[in-house]
């Protein structure tokens, strides 16, 4: 079973994507923020993680840039979940070192497909 | 309510108590940048979830105030009076739609029109950013949200077929029938609900439409009970198909465009099966068949076998539409993938989603349609092992694309091999979704090689390649578009049995907090009420044992027992009441909102001083102290604190302090509100008093001034006449103080002319149980509550002085008035002589009072039960209260029958002699 991180500090969206994902057989995990998600990452194993960009403690783009620098997570795919659709947002997203980036709210098919296809669960 | 919302509304309302909280403080500090991030981040919150929920309103509200908060937080814009104002009032209907969404899981019907207002206002301040940036959806050239038109199938089916034909320019047989037309426009109209009232006529303007040749009626929601409707609302939803030009409908329907959709309609959009459910085997059958001739490519077949199954079929059912317009469709559209999904619709009973298709299909049939298809089909130069849609290639596409992008953005060097690694494992990933697995080694390979020469080049190659080699699968561009947003869709709410079998990690999943109802807990703690009371019975039942039958050593046992028991109910009490309690900031919180609006309406300035917040107590005890806390506070901020001037002139801070402290007092709660105003003038209270016939002319000379301030909590003191020329407070201090001694608390009132006015409330933690003591009054017993009972003394009858036709005693060298319990209950009094009397000595307020009874007993816990009904009315009573044998005790309420009018001035003017 492929294993997710949810990193979001609102407990909706949390809620939101593990039933989305856990219908879909995914077995989800969830971290209130950046440093919940990084401390649960280095003593679990993830496939996937999603993470929100504007958090308490620690935010999104240090989230990630700290999963690349870390030897056991540098690998693992994360996808960067923003309410902001403009372009600089994204690419400030994916040079701290996300692989994808999403809009909020992300449509459930297109939630599903996205996590399907970065965990090659097909 | 699904799970979400309930987590929505209840995470909204936590993430709204921040926001208020922010706002009020950065009114006082607006340059807290701490202050900004976080109210920031509590509405960017609420708008991130609201957009799981067809929310439109409530999300862009919000989100307008997000935008403006941002601002702030980037200081292209400084915080005035005039945005506090504004985003208060936005966060309040926020906090109000959130209610409603709690019993309707709706927003209210109205909700569009302030959300429409409020955000203008707020844009309007919101500076323009001057390097505007294309939001990534419009830079990804994503379609606008595609408005459903699933509304045309309330058009007749023949009507449809004509507009289908007419838009591919082909007659009924797929020969070409004059140019394809331009697109027709479907027009959706949903008059505003107040509709008739603002001048619109939506009849007359649906029917000069220009080039209407399709019309559909229908209702937004639908029709209420007949008693319930109100035909002065319009609830129209009305279609139209025009023939005409957009910029002519736009401009015929400008007055009310935000209720107006239109919409270019393609030709597959007519292509809506309609009709009754009929499912026979005979279509499984046809089903098999179909799919055969399909995957062959064996139109004729197919075409046959519909036309022969739509004679036997009923024409007005789902199969038999779905078989005519796969009849037409195979003259006029012979194309694989729309055909499959009308065949699919068969199965599912629903219309297809064309919308994927749409540009794909009528692209297709501009061309030469045969030609395409057949070299879509011929591509299958990659090793797939499954099937994948184009929707997937498109995404798969994307995501290969974005991975480019993101190897041309400068990186920092100690995430470069981490920027590769994840990059090398998403690719790898999407190539085994898609199927290519032989070509997750080549990524590998080039990974290393990557890592190895510190270049990325030879996996930019291979991403390159990959899409030139899957560019045939990709449907139209357009496609690849994000979709529109939605609600959640019936997905969400999937089980989750998939992940139980993974029992370990999942216990750290289990929330550290429960929310829970608080029907559950009242009823755990009705239940442990009843559970003390029936405790009671075991005292009574070993006195039997003892006195009736004669079993002393079963008496024994059943008073070890019942201390056992008596220990664990009390545990279990206090636990259970631990669960209820609430820190005061539950109802400490609305208080700076009410003193900033209250204080800037009578334009004085005023700092409110919390302290103490974390201090608990009931939940009970907390709701029911909501009010009169307010009451106080009112009082304070309207007669207490004085405009600026008036304090500069008294030469105090132009600044008026209210200070409310809130801490703890062994088993009782204390709550102290002090204000630095002007104080309440006992010469007024006193004149007030005596106009009120509340004091007579001697006592009027004769109580002290600290008296004359406690006569405001006297029932009928206060009345609206007089608070206006009344300079101290009183506005309803006996209500305040009826509703605190109702939750078994005390109000104590003191103050000091030009210095201020301190109000203390004791209350107890909880008011589940009762302590109570019984005593006895002309052979009927009941009881006390032992909270107003200060001591009990027996007195030799020899000790009453009559001092102003009042009996009096001396305590501990003070002198405290004695009344008769049996002449306050009008009861037979016990004349007998006696050794010496009974005297419950009672606290009301700084004095004591001797309570004269025939007899105490112990102290019994009891639940107490407020009178009902027509003895609710009766004063002097807290309650009643079912007893360990059966019997009902009246528990009384020995202030008010004590400080009865007359009682209490003459115990006053008792006091002042002594």
């Amino acid at each position: 079973m492929k294993q997710i991180l949810v990193i979001d500090d609102a407990a909706t969206v949390r809620l939101y994507v593990r039933q989305v994902l856990e219908a879909e057989g995914f077995y989800v995990d969830e971290a209130t923020n950046g440093l919940e998600g990084l401390e649960k990452a280095l003593s679990h194993h993830f496939d996937l993680v999603l993470c929100d960009v504007n958090m308490p403690v620690m935010d999104g783009y240090t989230t990630v840039t700290k999963f690349r620098q870390e030897r056991t997570l540098a690998h693992i795919p994360i996808v960067m979940i923003s309410t902001e659709a403009k372009k600089k947002d994204a690419n400030r997203a994916f040079a701290a070192g996300a692989n994808d980036y999403l809009v909020k709210p992300v449509n459930p098919d297109k939630l599903i497909l996205e996590v399907r296809m970065l965990t090659g669960e097909g | 309510m699904t799970p979400i919302l309930a987590q929505f509304i209840s995470e909204s309302r936590d993430l709204l108590e921040t926001t208020g909280r922010g706002l009020l403080q950065l009114e006082r500090h607006p340059d807290d940048s701490a202050v900004i991030d976080e109210v920031f981040r509590a509405v960017h919150t609420i708008k991130g979830a609201s957009g799981l929920f067809d929310f439109l309103p409530m999300t862009r509200l919000v989100h307008a105030a997000e935008d403006l908060l941002d601002a702030l937080r980037d200081h292209r814009l400084s915080y005035s009076a005039e945005i506090g104002d504004l985003l208060l009032a936005t966060f309040d209907l926020v906090s109000l739609w959130i209610d409603v969404l709690e019993t309707d899981e709706a927003l209210p019907a109205d909700a569009e029109e302030p959300s429409q207002a409020l955000a203008v206002r707020l844009r309007a301040l919101v500076p323009k950013e001057s390097d505007e940036e294309a939001d990534l959806s419009s830079a990804t050239a994503s379609a606008p949200p595609v408005k459903s038109v699933a509304w045309l199938k309330d058009l007749p089916e023949s009507q449809r077929v004509g507009f289908y034909l007419r838009t591919l320019g082909v007659d009924a047989e797929g020969r070409p029938d004059g140019e394809p037309s331009s697109p027709l426009f479907g027009v959706r109209y949903r008059p505003i609900r107040d509709a008739f009232f603002s001048g619109e006529d939506p009849l007359f303007v649906v029917c000069n439409a220009p080039g209407v040749v399709g019309r559909a009626i229908a209702l937004t929601a639908p029709l209420p009970p007949p008693t319930e409707l109100d035909p002065y609302q319009c609830s129209l939803d009305l279609r139209l198909v025009c023939d005409s030009e957009r910029s002519a409908l736009v401009e015929h329907f400008r007055y009310m465009a935000e209720a107006v959709e239109i919409t270019p309609l393609h030709a597959l959009d007519y292509v809506i099966p309609t009709g009754t459910p009929n499912e026979g085997p005979v279509y499984e059958d046809f089903m098999e068949e179909a799919q055969t001739w399909l995957a062959q490519n064996d139109l004729a077949s197919l075409e046959r076998a519909a036309q022969t199954l739509l004679a036997l079929a009923n024409p007005e059912s789902w199969p038999a539409s779905i078989l005519r317009w796969l009849q037409c469709l195979l003259k006029t559209q012979p194309e694989r993938p729309v055909l499959q999904a009308l065949l699919d619709a068969m199965r599912t009973q629903q219309a297809p989603d064309w919308i994927p298709l749409q540009r794909h299909a009528d692209e297709q049939t501009a061309a030469d349609s045969s030609a395409r298809a057949s070299s879509t089909q011929g591509t299958v130069t990659l090793h797939k092992t499954r099937e994948v849609s184009p929707a997937e290639w498109a995404s798969f596409a994307a995501l290969l694309q974005t991975q480019l992008a993101i190897l041309v953005i400068p990186v920092e060097e100690e995430c470069w091999r981490g920027r590769i690694l994840s990059m090398s494992e998403t690719v790898s990933n999407a190539l085994r979704y898609v199927g290519l697995v032989d070509l997750v080694d080549e990524v590998a390979e080039c990974r290393e090689s990557a890592l190895e020469h510190k270049s990325s080049e030879t996996l930019v190659n291979l991403l390159g390649d990959i899409l030139s080699d899957i560019a045939m699968h990709l449907p139209l561009e357009e496609d690849t578009a994000e979709e529109s947003t939605s609600p959640i869709s019936h997905k969400a709410e999937g089980g989750s049995a998939a992940s139980a079998a993974d029992g370990t990690r999942r216990e750290q999943l289990i929330p550290k907090v429960l929310k829970i109802d608080q029907a559950r807990i009242d009823l755990l703690m009705d239940l442990i009420g009843e559970l003390v009371v029936a405790k009671n019975a075991l005292p009574y039942l070993a006195n039997r044992a003892e006195q009736q039958f004669g079993v002393r050593e079963l008496s024994r046992e059943i008073k070890e027992q019942y201390s056992i028991v008596h220990r664990i109910s009390q545990e279990l009490q206090g636990a259970i009441m631990q669960v209820r309690m609430l820190p005061v900031s539950n109802i400490f919180q609305r208080f700076p909102r009410l003193v900033r609006d209250l204080s800037r309406k009578l334009n004085k300035r005023i700092n409110l001083v919390v302290e103490g917040e974390e201090t608990e107590a009931d939940k009970n005890i907390i709701e029911s102290l909501a009010d009169p806390l307010i009451h106080i506070l009112r009082n304070s901020i309207d007669h207490g604190i004085e405009l600026p001037e008036q304090r500069k002139a008294a030469g105090k801070p132009e600044e008026g302090t209210i200070r409310i402290k809130a801490y703890p007092d062994n088993d009782r709660v204390i709550i102290d509100i002090t204000d630095d105003g002007k104080g309440i003038d006992p010469q007024i209270v006193k004149l007030k008093a005596f106009e009120k016939g509340l004091l007579s002319e001697e006592r009027l000379e004769a109580i002290t001034d600290e008296e004359a301030i406690q006569l405001v909590l006297l029932p009928g003191f206060s009345t609206a006449a007089i608070v206006s020329d009344l300079s101290g407070r009183g506005v309803g201090m006996d209500v305040v103080r009826q509703a605190v001694n109702a939750s078994g608390g005390s109000l104590r009132l003191s103050s000091t002319l030009g210095q201020g006015t301190q109000v203390k409330l004791s209350l107890p933690l909880s008011m589940t149980v009762t302590q109570v003591m019984g005593v006895t009054v002309a052979e009927q017993r009941f009881g006390v509550p032992i909270d107003v009972v200060s001591e009990t003394v027996k007195i030799n009858p020899r000790a009453i002085n009559i001092i102003k036709h009042q009996e009096t005693f001396v305590l501990r060298e003070q002198v405290v008035p004695l009344v008769r319990l049996a002449r306050l209950l009008d009861l037979h009094e016990n004349h007998r002589a006696r050794e010496e009397l009974p005297v419950l000595v009672i606290r009301i307020g700084e004095e004591l009072v001797g309570v004269i009874v025939d007899a105490f007993h112990e102290g019994i816990e009891i639940i107490l039960k407020p009178m009902e009904g027509f003895l609710g009315k009766l004063h002097g009573f807290s309650g009643t209260a079912l007893l360990g044998n059966g019997s009902v005790l009246l528990v009384l309420d020995l202030r008010t029958l004590v400080l009865g009018m007359q009682e209490y001035t003459r115990i006053t003017a008792l006091n002042t002699t002594t």
